[in-house]
């Protein structure tokens, strides 16, 4: 009898160990968060001071630590842009935009910037600008979207025997969105493997090494696109089609892998 | 008879076809080197840089850059050899070396590219001295080289150099036109393009295709191969050059069993001498007369301050686009220099430099017209950015140029191109209200201080952090967008498969028939042979009749008690063993038939096969 009471005691103790730590584990969430809110706001006072790299630091330390949100890049976007570093603004502005396609902020801010460094892009073709109407998670939600459409669309049809008539057109319909939302979903995912100019003066090389030939400079904010790497250096392309070899202490991911 | 007559030619072709296997060139192993042709290079003069590729099929070269050294491509030549049945390839490409001071130098080792490898040569040093007399290292050359230049050699093979003038202005590019002429008797091979021989001068690349001629000199006809290209003067004074080319020359050679006919040829004719000659090979190298070009200094008189060293006659257009424009919007110049001379040296035309501008960095074409490079336009592509509202025009741009016809230096001017500025509310500012928003403050760099600027415009800060993610992700490669998209792509193959079952139902009912009977009929059978197996005649047949109304009211599409033995008889065959099996049934039923097991295994079998080829 004693050891069975001995065993349910302990049973008992432990079950009491497991709730509060159930109960605390929130708790001790709310910590983080309230820490993390804290932090914020104090690099949000820091740049309304003027106190630009202070702040940037702070969006940095939160960045490491918690993770990243669109608000947060885009804070740290405007702390860069205002402490003359276009190319990390530019780089935290595109950031954003991938965790919150189509902000107006994000967006303006960045056109801003682009305008001011005199970062002008290349005129597109009506084909890219359409492509560019959505970012790639909107035209790959637009997909998703389609895609449950076709399937209650045909689900529908056994229940509702009168939608059969309008089956056809309506899946071809769909069809079509779902091809034209892939293709731009293929095309706008090229953009995650971008970079940006991070570097003042950064020189295009002939060939991966210091000493070799300069093709140009490339402009600080400017986007790249890698295309291989060797030793320190990385081959990519600028907007214009101009390629050539860039350091790659001179420019950073805009998505890193 | 006829298979005797092919076997040796068909033995002759696998043969040669083996040895075009076997010694075809050999690319396996490649090896690069750099010469230069000179350890002391005066200042003043250039030396030849070759970076030879053996074993390669395609090469490219990045030259390293090196302080106070400049590298002139002056082209490349490819040959391929057969020593001993084995061929080899190898790719020589040629530059000019020019030191810009005096001093001790070390090319770093060359990457050379080829065929996917990289390759790297070994480093090239040399001594870089003051200037130097032209004429002994000219004469030193030249006497150097072993050559076909007169007598039985001239006759068989020799080059021609012409030059529109003899005199010309430094960094002027002429015309050269360089003939080749091949006796029409001797077989030829070209080892390598005509180079230039001496100093003062670069050759443009010669083309590997020259133009093929057939021309009379002197009652021989020769095949003449013929390149046009360009000289550039590099270096004041008068230079004495001429070209050379190595070519391999086939000569018939009188066969000895023929020599006692002295002289003769067998039959007094040249086909059958051709024929019976043997053919002797000799390389040669084969050099033009001697030239003497002059190249004299632009006038400094009357140079203008942004003479970039262009030399011809050229025409500027220049074009503005968009001309309808905001504040900070930009334009693109496009500015086309057109005409004749040396288009390497002409710059992008100066923009004047103001405040109320601000220009980029313009990109760069060159489109020869016919492929020469000293004819065509160059075409300029700038941005520039209005910064003040009181702008009305893109200013004239200008391009100093030197003309050596009338020997005088001249100046293009664009017209000025009106522009239209369109005065936003929040952007129709001076210069000075925008530098005052762009409070530039900056520090001294000394002070270890960053500078800090301060933009107007920027949207606010976000005040909430939102939601946090480790990392940025496309959508597809998000776990609940991959599980979503999988149900709804499950979902809807299984929705086409069963609609696809349904129609093909719909559209043959006759197999839905099918399928259904042969159900029903192996339910029968089983409740039937379990009748027979305990031997009970009474419910066998009972069972066997209801299993043939069954299938047979599925089959006519009626009624399955209905069916009566006079229908059996009136629909199917007479004879069959449903007939009968129904219509002992029926006596079962009312008089009391009973069977025997071997009878029941009997009409088992059988009802079981007619029953059967129904469904």
């Amino acid at each position: 009898m004693k050891p069975c009471k001995q065993s349910t005691i302990g049973s008992l103790y432990l079950l009491v160990l497991i709730l509060t730590l159930f109960a605390l584990a929130p708790l001790s969430g709310a910590a983080n968060t309230d820490n993390r809110e804290l932090q914020f706001e104090r690099a949000n006072r820091l740049y309304i001071d003027g106190k630009y790299p202070e702040a940037v630091r702070i969006y940095q330390e939160i960045a490491t630590t918690y993770g990243l949100s669109a608000e947060l890049l885009y804070n740290m976007g405007n702390s860069y842009a205002q402490d003359g570093r276009p190319g990390r603004a530019v780089l935290s502005y595109l950031r954003a935009i991938h965790l919150s396609p189509g902000d107006p902020d994000i967006v303006g801010n960045l056109q801003l910037i682009r305008k001011e460094q005199g970062l002008f892009q290349p005129e597109r073709s009506i084909a890219q600008r359409a492509l560019h109407l959505l970012e790639m998670n909107q035209w790959c939600l637009a997909a998703g979207f389609t895609f449950l459409a076709l399937t209650i669309l045909h689900l529908g049809c056994f229940f509702f025997p009168q939608l059969r008539k309008r089956r056809f057109w309506l899946s071809i319909l769909l069809m079509s969105i779902l091809v034209i939302s892939s293709i731009a979903v293929f095309y706008r995912y090229q953009d995650f493997h971008d970079g940006v100019v991070t570097a003042q003066d950064a020189h295009l090389r002939i060939s991966p090494f210091e000493t070799a030939s300069s093709v140009g400079i490339l402009q600080e904010g400017r986007v790249i696109r890698p295309i291989k790497t060797h030793g320190g250096y990385t081959l990519v392309e600028d907007p214009s089609g101009r390629s050539g070899w860039l350091h790659q202490d001179q420019f950073e991911l805009v998505v890193e892998n | 008879m006829v298979n005797r007559l092919y076997r040796p030619l068909l033995v002759i072709l696998l043969l040669t076809t083996a040895m075009m296997v076997i010694t075809r060139p050999g690319y396996g192993s490649k090896s690069v080197s750099a010469t230069l042709n000179e350890n002391q290079i005066p200042v003043d003069m250039a030396a030849v840089l070759t970076i030879t590729v053996e074993g390669g099929q395609s090469v490219d070269i990045n030259m390293p850059e090196v302080k106070h050294l400049r590298f002139h491509r002056r082209g490349q030549s490819s040959q391929v050899q057969m020593i001993n049945g084995s061929f080899s390839s190898s790719i020589a490409t040629v530059y000019l070396v020019e030191p810009l001071e005096p001093g001790d130098y070390t090319i770093p080792p060359i990457t050379v590219y080829c065929d996917g490898e990289e390759l790297l040569t070994q480093p090239v040093s040399f001594t870089a001295t003051a200037k130097s007399n032209t004429q002994s290292q000219t004469g030193d050359i030249r006497s150097s080289k072993k050559r076909i230049g007169s007598g039985k050699g001239a006759k068989l093979v020799f080059l021609k150099a012409q030059v529109q003038k003899e005199t010309v202005y430094s960094g002027e590019m002429i015309p050269v036109r360089i003939e080749a002429y091949f006796n029409r008797k001797i077989q030829a091979n070209l080892l390598t393009l005509p180079k230039l021989v001496g100093d003062g001068f670069v050759l443009s690349p010669l083309s590997d295709k020259p133009s093929r001629s057939m021309k009379q000199v002197d009652n021989s006809r020769y095949i003449v191969l013929g390149w046009t290209s360009f000289l550039t003067g590099i270096k004041e004074g008068s230079h004495p050059l001429h070209f050379e080319l190595q070519a391999e020359l086939l000569m018939p050679q009188r066969s000895r069993m023929f020599s006692r006919f002295r002289n003769q040829g067998l039959f007094q004719d040249d086909l059958f001498d051709d024929f019976f000659n043997d053919y002797q090979a000799k390389t040669v190298n084969v050099a033009s007369p001697d030239l003497t070009l002059e190249t004299v200094a632009l006038p400094t008189e009357g140079r203008p301050i942004n003479f970039s060293g262009a030399i011809g006659n050229f025409s500027l257009e220049v074009a503005a686009n968009p001309d309808d424009v905001e504040i900070g919007e930009p334009i693109t110049l496009t500015m086309s220099v057109q005409g004749t001379g040396n288009f390497d040296r002409v710059e992008v035309p100066h923009f004047p430099e103001s405040e109320k501008w601000k220009t980029y960095s313009p990109s760069v074409q060159f489109e020869p017209e016919n492929e020469r490079p000293d004819k065509g336009a160059k075409r300029f592509e700038q941005a520039v950015v209005v910064q003040d509202a009181t702008v009305t025009e893109i200013p004239s741009l200008s391009l100093s140029y030197f003309n050596p016809v009338s020997g005088r230096y001249q100046l293009l001017t664009s017209d000025p191109i009106a522009l239209s500025i369109n005065s936003s509310p929040d952007l129709s500012q001076s210069p000075k209200s925008i530098q005052t928003n762009m409070q530039e403050q900056t520090e001294d760099s000394r002070t270890g201080v960053a500078i800090t600027t301060n933009i107007e415009g920027l949207a606010p800060l976000k005040l909430q952090q939102g939601s946090l993610s480790p990392v940025i992700q496309p959508l597809f490669q998000r776990s609940w967008f991959i599980f979503t998209m999988a149900i709804c792509g499950c979902l809807l193959l299984a929705l086409l498969t069963i609609g696809a079952v349904c129609r093909q139902q719909e559209r043959y009912p006759e197999r839905k028939l099918r399928s259904a009977m042969k159900k029903r009929l192996g339910y029968h059978l089983k409740k039937i042979a379990r009748a027979k197996n305990k031997n009970d005649s009474q419910k066998f047949l009972l069972l066997c009749r209801s299993a043939i109304q069954e299938q047979l009211g599925l089959l006519w599409q009626t009624e399955a008690a209905a069916i009566t033995a006079n229908d059996l008889e009136q629909r199917l065959e007479p004879g069959s063993s449903l007939i009968a099996v129904f219509q002992m049934a029926d006596q079962a039923a009312y008089g009391g038939l009973s069977l025997s097991s071997q009878e029941m295994d009997l009409h088992y079998s059988r009802i079981q096969e007619e029953l059967g080829a129904l469904s």
